[in-house]
Parts: C-alpha cells; structure tokens; sequence
C-alpha cells in the first residue's frame, strides 16, 4: 500500500514548466486567432487573368469601333456641308452672272 | 540651288497653308456664338481620325468608296457651322474681319459673293500643280459656316459628293459645346 501511495504521490508531483512554456503557448494563440490567408489554386488565377484579358480586349476593341463609326459620320457630315456650301456658293455666283449677262 | 530654295519655299508654304485656315477658324469666337445658336455642328478630324474614319468607309459603297479616295491626300478636315432661329444673331463685321485675314497669304479666292447680309467664298491654296488646301466660308443672314480642308483636294470633286450620304445636315452631331 505504501508502495502504492509513493508511486501515486511520485506520479502526481507538482513540477514547473519548462522555460518559454508560457510564451510558446501565448504565440500560438495569437496565430491561431489571426484570419487564414486563402490560397487560391494557380489554375484559378490563371482563368480569372484570362476572363480579365478578354473582357478589357472586346471593351477596347468595341470603343475603337464606336470611335470609328464616329468619325466617319463626322467626315460624312463634313463633306456633306463642304459640298453643299461649294454648290451653294456656285449657284449664287450662276444667278448672278445670269442678271448680269443678258 | 535655285531649285533647291524654290523648293524650301514651296514646302514651307505647305506647312504654313494650314496655319493660317486654322487661324480663320479661330479668329471667330466660336464659343461665344454657339449659346445663341439653335444648332451647331462641331467637326475636328485630323490625319490619324480621317485615318481611322477612312477604314470605316464602305468599299461596296459607291459614294463612300468615293469618299475614301478623295479624303486619301487630306491631312485634316475642320467644320464648324451655326444655325441660328432669327438674323442679326452674329456680327457680319467680325466674319468679314476674319476673312480679310486670308489677304496676302498663299490663299486665293476663286469665288466669291458680296450680298447685303450675305457673304460666301472659296478660297484655295496651291503650288501651281495641285490644290493644297480648301477653305469654304458661307455667311448667311441665319447660318454661318466655316470649313477648312487641309490636303490635296478638288473642290468639283467634294461637289459632287453633295447629298449622297443622305445626312440631314442638321439633325447629326447638333453638340452645344464648340471648340475652337
């Protein structure tokens, strides 16, 4: 029985942590409590780049199509004015050379 | 050598060409008049947007084909035109004024008609061979209008092309806000 109790008395021996015990512990409460950074997968990155890509290729291809029909409107428009002012102008100069010249 | 200075002259008189047709469109005060007008038309296309305008002209077109051909030798076409709701809207003084500028530069007048309230001209620059440079002013008692077509040009030629497009002048690109 006193064996017993010895081996008991042995086995529940207070004992002092080692050292840094405290501070190991208190660090990894502290990374354990931090926000886990979500690694996403290469492949996905590599998709999410592409769709990117594509979506800013058909954005600048369509403002340069908008941007076209633009300015080729503006040049019809100019033209249109340019040739109407000429054939004005040139009516004007044929009226008045017929008053003038019976 | 000689040639060698007729050429420098010629070249230079190219580049001024241009120079001064812009310097008649910017010596009327577009932006003060454009409040008063009921609709404005607003067109700066220089070489690299008559470039990119030209690749948009339909090649089944006849009359856009056309376009393309006769815009091949431009360096830049500038428009602005006002049209306004009653006479007296702007002053005929100043237009005059600014087209006297063209005096004693490379531009001749080849048409020209003197009306009460009413002035219109064809003015054209050239080295002798070819038309450099087009300047149209219509100055009417409702409208005025000012073009400036920088290149090699034939003015027969853009008559011609007078209502093809189908473009009712005014009811396209009627923008508030002209710049010089």
């Amino acid at each position: 029985m006193n064996r017993f109790e010895d081996q008991l008395r042995e086995a529940m021996r207070r004992e002092d942590p080692p050292a840094g015990f405290t501070d190991r512990v208190m660090r990894r409460i502290q990374e354990e409590s931090r926000p886990k950074v979500v690694r996403m997968p290469v492949m996905r990155w590599l998709s999410m780049a592409a769709a990117a890509c594509l979506l800013l290729s058909a954005g600048a291809w369509r403002y340069e199509q908008y941007r076209g029909e633009k300015a080729r409107d503006q040049l019809l428009l100019a033209l249109e004015i340019t040739g109407e002012k000429i054939a004005l102008t040139q009516q004007k100069v044929d009226s008045i050379s017929q008053r003038t010249i019976p | 050598m000689k040639r060698l200075f007729s050429s420098l002259a010629l070249g230079t008189a190219a580049i001024l060409a241009p120079l001064y047709a812009q310097d008649l469109i910017k010596s009327i005060d577009w932006e003060k008049l454009a409040p008063k007008a009921k609709e404005t038309v607003n067109v700066t296309l220089d070489g690299s947007m008559l470039k990119l305008a030209s690749g948009f002209l339909s090649a089944n077109d006849p009359d856009q084909s056309n376009a393309k051909e006769l815009i091949s030798g431009l360096n830049g076409i500038y428009v602005r035109s006002l049209k306004f709701d009653k006479p007296g809207e702007y002053s005929f003084a100043e237009i005059e004024k600014a087209v006297s500028t063209l005096k004693g530069t490379k531009w001749n007048k080849i048409v020209d008609v003197n009306g009460k309230d009413e002035k219109s001209g064809v003015y054209i620059q050239s080295n002798g061979q070819k038309i450099l440079g087009l300047i149209v002013v219509a100055a009417e008692p409702t409208e005025l209008t000012v073009v400036n077509i920088d290149g090699a040009i034939d003015p027969a030629r853009v008559r011609e092309l007078s209502g093809k497009f189908g473009i009712p002048k005014i009811d396209i690109d009627t923008k508030k806000s002209l710049k010089k």
